[in-house]
């Protein structure tokens, strides 16, 4: 079935896509490089990722088929496609199944204290099957429905947690730690917009595609904004100690949200967001690994691979990631180099290929 | 010409049942015969054998079922003319005596001629009366439909303050007729189906010719037409079996017995399908959004109508979560209740025996119970059992220390709320949802209600209603559907038909908002 | 995919129910308090009886709280031993006080932070103190009347002296924490001392009568270098802190005039900031705003004069100073900076800070020199305009 979606729901989906993990992580990770900068690291991060969407956007053209891979296929012939969607389906393996994991880690610790971590992360694998069992056009109207309260939840922390804010917590501005203010982009742009080459098989789905280009970008755009605001906000709060020092730093944010003896305890608003956004990362991820397999093993129908596809996910996520300190060890080393050979790879080799092709036309 | 052995009727009157087309034979007597041997000498069919005529007596005969006619209109426009008047008049009926009756002596509207057997059976039992003539293989249906029924009476299950207050019955005709009566355009079509192998049951869609989506008018006739039983006896039986799922908790066609409500849904572009004997019209596409809506909502202000519309969500969010919340809350995650709220559950809770998922599924069960037994026992006893049952065991209950004080609020929370949607269908749906969000809150807490709600609102997303996305105009989003989702647009705002349903002639209103007169 | 959903809600609710916990089944606790006695950890956790502080039943004699107390070598390994004693499982997360014993302060509190911080039960927004010149222990026994839980008192109190009187401060986890980790920054943490009769303050006897045997006092501040207790401030002193911190909503200060301290005033706003430049050698400048009210006048003056209202804000910004000056003297003679001038410093020259100050902050905060720009406003004098004091005065006379 032709499945075609709109460029609202496009946007709508690269929100999720880029919030999903980010929103939790980043202001601990970019903290930990920036220090009291960290919010401006993140305003460099995002403002280089819009320079990796506008790039990626360029990689499909008008005229293309909507398989993301049968296009790699016209585009650099099988041999380097496959390479290429071998390299992409490792990592996006990876980010699937360490989303799922730290899902799973983070509610057996903060949320059902004791649950194992195991059964969490079969849940949510479960979830994210059905999304992919249910195709794209339900994704992405399910995303389009949770849209605003996601959306209302970020603008209710952020509000909230204003009274508790001291701006003397962020100053100096931009005077000590320069170097590690940009050293920290590598790892928040590896954990936002690189994860975005992701899109590039739902982006040709988009039925209005110069649409969907500027979709692409306000929707990374954004979620970069929340991000920094969120980063902002945790480094006025808590101040760069707490910040870096705890793990979940928004989430301790949410507790810190204390209006009028009754809007109290309210972090579940924090929880709310990383579950929703998460769900549609996994989902959007599980989706496109389905459909790779569906085209490197020349299957029919994608639905009958999504079974074994989640049994071998969570698998992997049980084995793989044995606790929470190798888990932020793993998103600062090995994660951030495949990440960055993965997307910048792929973009290049397209983009050198289309440059190729126009090359040939006109000495043509 | 030979009369039929009683052996070759036997063997007519078993190949009408089996096949349908039997062409009527022109002997009097034999016609007479098959009728009455068909419909086994049923005491309710009545028979009369009459002359036409003086100069030229034509034999004939007059069948009709006791109870299903308009007695009167029989006796005086129809057997009187026939009998009495016919032998005054100087004519002869034997040559073209049809044209003859029809035109000088009948003074029915409705007459219609019939060739065959099956023809013949289908009018009979539907209250016509048939006239046959001897040596004619044609018989005369006059339409002389009536009989008892109810009358237009007031509306029961969705009722309003404001707004009119009748509601279809069980007979077509009327159903209809209510109808035309509010669109009073040459553009309101009807057409008409016979389903149900038994029972012949009268369907009858009905949609605005240039407004509807032809496409929709196209699957809805294939989607009838492919209906293949015995008896349709209510329109759940349609709904049933042209629904685009089965297996779903949400009703996907929209039913009401509110005339305003199907006038309202076919200026949209939906499709009416009336059926015969049942008061409830249903209406397609529908989609969620339609639960949540009252037809009042048009008729009150519009910020009034945006009040309740919010309102009504936040019920509908109610029912389906506050008990699963409550036990999320109290079993999982007591820190996130306020202190001082947390110590006052605590000591509500002191002594009570049951785990609060257990202590909840109880109170709802009885609940559920109550309620039912409502709407079974006898209208005046059936309130006075609900309140003493709702007082009586909900507060010896709590006393006993069986249930504490707050699972008693959140069960009447849930139940006042699951009584505001103006649809019962819906709350229906939410019922079953309810039990489900509550096992996942016992097990999983938050995250199974959050998950719970995820799966959900995955589902409701890939339901569509005659292939329109069960979510829009939320999901895919459409600006200008959104006037009329969570708020009730004011009527002047240039209202257009739902997007996803009617292409066509889209503009409702042109009229500029109101203005007080210029002074001079 | 329906198979797959029954396989799920099955696997669902087989499988879950591991964390819950039924609210019969816990008991609430509401206030830790931790002491040092002998190289061993002692624990005082504060657990409520929920029947007898809400709810409509009839209310038995038994107390509100019950202390549970047990001794171990962590807080943590405490925390688990209690479960022995406790009827029920103990919850943390609505602890709304901690309270450090004294001889535990002076000790360190560095390992108590972690395990506060660390334990995922626990939320950040409980108030913290240190008993003076007595043991966590006995602080959380004193039954306390009007509030029953003594935790949630000692939390309301501390709120409302930092908002109505001064010289207290709320001092949450994560503020704390960050107080002792931040360069240029040294913690402080309010104080609680018993006052009266201790044996007899245990006993419910004691909000049995008007006056109680023995109740809670809000002290003053002390002072931590690092970890460690190394003193605590006078009244006086931690209002000088205060309104140098700018955590001041409203306090009252008097003047003298004729006598002594005969003219009150209420502050009803305030406003400091902290400012460091360097000319040379370095300079901490104290500007501060405050808006006051006449609130009681024991002395013959007369406020017709726009002069005598001028020379009145100027004697009370002198007395704001001398308070300001106090506290800052004590905390160089402590060798602490409270007040936070090395963080200020580092955020006003941040390389200077990096290249010269941060090694050995500390000896240029003795060193620092501190100026006042304080500004003070008159806005109204209560319900009557001249006191009423000469009057009775002459009323006296004439009898006399």
């Amino acid at each position: 079935m032709e499945q075609k979606i709109s460029s609202i729901q496009f946007t709508v989906l690269v929100f999720m896509n880029t919030l999903g993990t980010a929103i939790i992580f980043i202001p601990t990770i970019a903290t930990r490089y920036g220090r009291e900068n960290g919010w401006i690291t993140v305003i460099f991060a995002t403002l280089l990722g819009m320079v990796f969407i506008l790039w990626l956007t360029t990689l499909i053209g008008q005229e293309d088929d909507t398989n993301f891979f049968k296009i790699m296929d016209n585009r650099v012939g099988k041999l380097i496609s496959y390479c290429l969607i071998l390299l992409m389906v490792s990592f996006i393996f990876f980010t699937t199944f360490a989303n799922i994991w730290s899902i799973a880690q983070f509610v057996s610790l903060q949320i059902l204290m004791g649950t194992p971590p195991q059964v969490l992360a079969l849940i949510s694998t479960f979830t994210g099957l059905i999304a992919v069992r249910y195709g794209l056009e339900v994704i992405v109207r399910s995303a389009e429905i949770f849209f605003p309260f996601t959306m209302l939840s970020l603008t209710l922390l952020a509000l909230l947690v204003w009274p508790e804010a001291q701006l003397i917590r962020v100053q100096p501005v931009m005077q000590l730690n320069q170097a590690a203010t940009f050293v920290g982009v590598l790892p928040v742009i590896a954990l936002t917009y690189m994860e975005l080459i992701v899109m590039l098989v739902v982006l040709p789905h988009v039925n209005d595609l110069r649409q969907a280009k500027k979709a692409f970008l306000i929707g990374g755009g954004l979620a970069g904004f929340c991000i920094i605001i969120v980063t902002f906000a945790a480094i006025a709060v808590l101040g760069v100690d707490g910040t870096v020092r705890h793990a979940y730093s928004i989430y301790v944010l949410g507790q810190n949200i204390q209006i009028a003896e009754f809007f109290e305890r309210i972090e579940v608003l924090v929880a709310f967001i990383w579950f929703i956004t998460i769900f549609f990362k996994v989902s959007t991820c599980f989706y496109f690994l389905s459909i790779a397999l569906q085209h490197m093993l020349k299957v029919k129908n994608y639905h009958s691979l999504t079974v074994p596809l989640g049994m071998i996910l969570l698998a992997t996520a049980m084995t793989n990631l044995p606790n929470i300190f190798y888990d932020f060890e793993m998103m600062n080393s090995t994660y951030l180099i495949l990440s960055y050979i993965t997307g910048l790879t792929v973009a290049t080799v397209l983009s050198l290929a289309m440059l190729i092709r126009k090359y040939k036309e006109k000495v043509k | 010409m030979r009369r039929r052995t009683k052996k070759q009727k036997q063997a007519i009157i078993e190949n009408i049942s089996a096949d349908h087309d039997v062409a009527l034979s022109s002997d009097l007597d034999e016609n007479i015969d098959i009728i009455k041997e068909m419909l086994g000498h049923s005491s309710d069919l009545i028979t009369r054998k009459f002359v036409i005529g003086a100069r030229e007596p034509i034999q004939s005969a007059i069948f009709y079922i006791n109870g299903l006619i308009n007695e009167a209109s029989v006796q005086h426009d129809l057997l009187h003319e026939l009998v009495v008047e016919s032998r005054e008049a100087e004519q002869t009926y034997k040559a073209n005596c049809f044209d003859t009756i029809k035109k000088h002596l009948v003074s029915i509207g409705n007459v219609n001629e019939l060739h065959t057997i099956a023809e013949l059976f289908h009018v009979l039992l539907s209250g016509d009366s048939i006239i046959i003539l001897d040596g004619q293989r044609v018989a005369l249906a006059i339409g002389t439909r009536g009989g008892e029924g109810r009358g237009v009476e007031t509306v029961t299950s969705q009722e309003v303050v404001r707004g009119p207050k009748e509601a279809f019955t069980e007979r077509i005709s009327t159903n209809i007729a209510l109808i035309r009566r509010r669109i009073k355009d040459p553009n309101l079509w009807m057409k008409s189906y016979c389903i149900g192998e038994k029972t012949q049951t009268d369907v009858t869609i009905g949609y605005l010719n240039g407004v509807v989506n032809d496409k929709l008018v196209e699957e809805l006739d294939r989607r009838l037409k492919r209906i293949k039983i015995d008896a349709i006896l209510e329109s759940g039986y349609i709904e049933e079996l042209i629904q685009d799922k089965t297996y779903t908790p949400f009703p996907t066609v929209y039913n009401t017995e509110r005339p305003d409500a199907i006038a309202g849904g076919l200026l949209e572009g939906k499709i009416a399908i009336f059926v015969d004997g049942t008061p409830f019209v249903l209406l397609i596409p529908c989609l969620f959004e339609h639960f949540l809506q009252s037809s009042e909502d048009y008729y009150q202000r519009t910020d009034i109508a945006t009040l309740l519309r919010l309102l009504r969500m936040l019920a509908f969010l109610l029912a389906l979560l506050t008990p699963s919340l409550y036990i999320a809350l109290t079993n999982f995650h007591q820190e996130m209740i306020p202190t001082t709220l947390l110590i006052s559950l605590a000591a509500q809770r002191e002594g009570i025996p049951f785990p609060a998922f257990i202590e909840a599924l109880l109170m709802e069960l009885t609940f559920e119970l109550l309620r039912e037994a409502g709407i079974r026992l006898p209208s005046a006893v059936g309130s006075a059992i609900s309140i003493v049952g709702a007082l009586v065991l909900g507060q010896a209950a709590v006393e006993a220390g069986i249930v504490s004080a707050m699972m008693v609020i959140v069960v009447s929370l849930t139940a006042i709320s699951s009584f505001v949607f103006p649809a019962y269908n819906l709350a229906i749906t939410v019922r079953i949802l309810r039990f489900g969000f509550m096992m996942l809150a016992a097990s999983l807490g938050l995250y199974g209600i959050f998950t719970g709600i995820i799966i959900l609102v995955l589902h409701m997303t890939s339901l569509r209603s005659f292939g329109i996305p069960y979510l829009s105009p939320l999901a895919p989003f459409n600006l200008t559907g959104q006037k009329d989702i969570f708020i009730r647009a004011p009527l002047w705002k240039e209202m257009t038909r739902p997007h996803l349903i009617s292409q066509k002639n889209i503009v409702r209103s042109d009229s500029k908002p109101p203005k007080p007169p210029k002074e001079d | 995919m329906k198979k797959l959903l029954i396989i799920l809600l099955s696997l669902i609710i087989f499988t879950g129910c591991w964390s819950a916990t039924e609210l019969s089944d816990m008991a609430i606790a509401t206030a830790i308090g931790v002491d040092l006695v002998d190289d061993q950890i002692i624990i005082t956790l504060q657990v409520l009886n929920p029947a007898e502080v809400a709810g409509n039943e009839e209310k038995t004699s038994r107390t509100a709280i019950t202390n549970y107390t047990i001794q171990g070598d962590t807080l943590f390994e405490a925390i688990r031993k209690l479960t022995a004693t406790s009827p029920r499982k103990i919850f943390v997360s609505h602890i709304r006080t901690v309270i450090f014993g004294e001889a535990l302060a002076i000790e360190g509190i560095v390992d108590t932070l972690d395990f506060l911080m660390r334990d995922h039960e626990l939320r950040a927004d409980f108030m913290i103190a240190v008993a003076r010149e007595a043991t966590a222990e006995e602080v959380l026994s004193i039954m306390t009347p009007l509030e029953k839980i003594s935790a949630e008192r000692v939390y309301t109190s501390i709120k409302a002296s930092e908002e109505f009187w001064a010289p207290s401060k709320e001092v949450k986890l994560n503020e704390l924490a960050n107080a002792i980790i931040t360069e240029g920054k040294d913690a402080v943490i309010t104080g609680l001392a018993i006052v009266g009769d201790e044996e007899k303050g245990k006993t419910i006897e004691n909000v049995e009568s008007t006056v109680p045997y023995a109740s809670l006092f809000v002290e003053n501040m002390s002072v931590f270098s690092g970890d460690q207790l190394v003193g605590w401030l006078n009244e006086e002193e931690s209002k000088g802190f205060n309104f140098i911190t700018n955590n001041i909503d409203n306090t009252i200060e008097s003047i003298s005039w004729k006598g002594s301290d005969d003219i009150s005033l209420e502050i009803t706003k305030h406003q400091s900031k902290i400012s460091t430049r360097l000319d040379g050698e370095l300079i901490v400048e104290i500007s501060s705003k405050m808006v006051v009210n006449i609130a009681d006048v024991e002395t013959d003056v007369s406020f017709e004069s726009q002069d005598t209202l001028h020379e009145i804000e100027q004697r009370f910004a002198k007395t704001i100073e001398a308070l300001m000056l106090a506290s800052i003297e004590t905390a160089k003679d402590f060798h602490v900076d409270i007040f936070g001038f090395g963080e200020q410093l580092r955020r006003d020259h941040p390389r200077e800070w990096e290249a010269n100050y941060k090694e050995d902050w500390l000896d240029h905060f003795e060193d620092c020199k501190v100026r006042f720009d304080t500004e003070v406003d008159i806005r109204h004098g209560g319900m009557i305009t001249d006191p009423i004091y000469p009057e009775v005065d002459k009323a006296n006379g004439l009898e006399e």
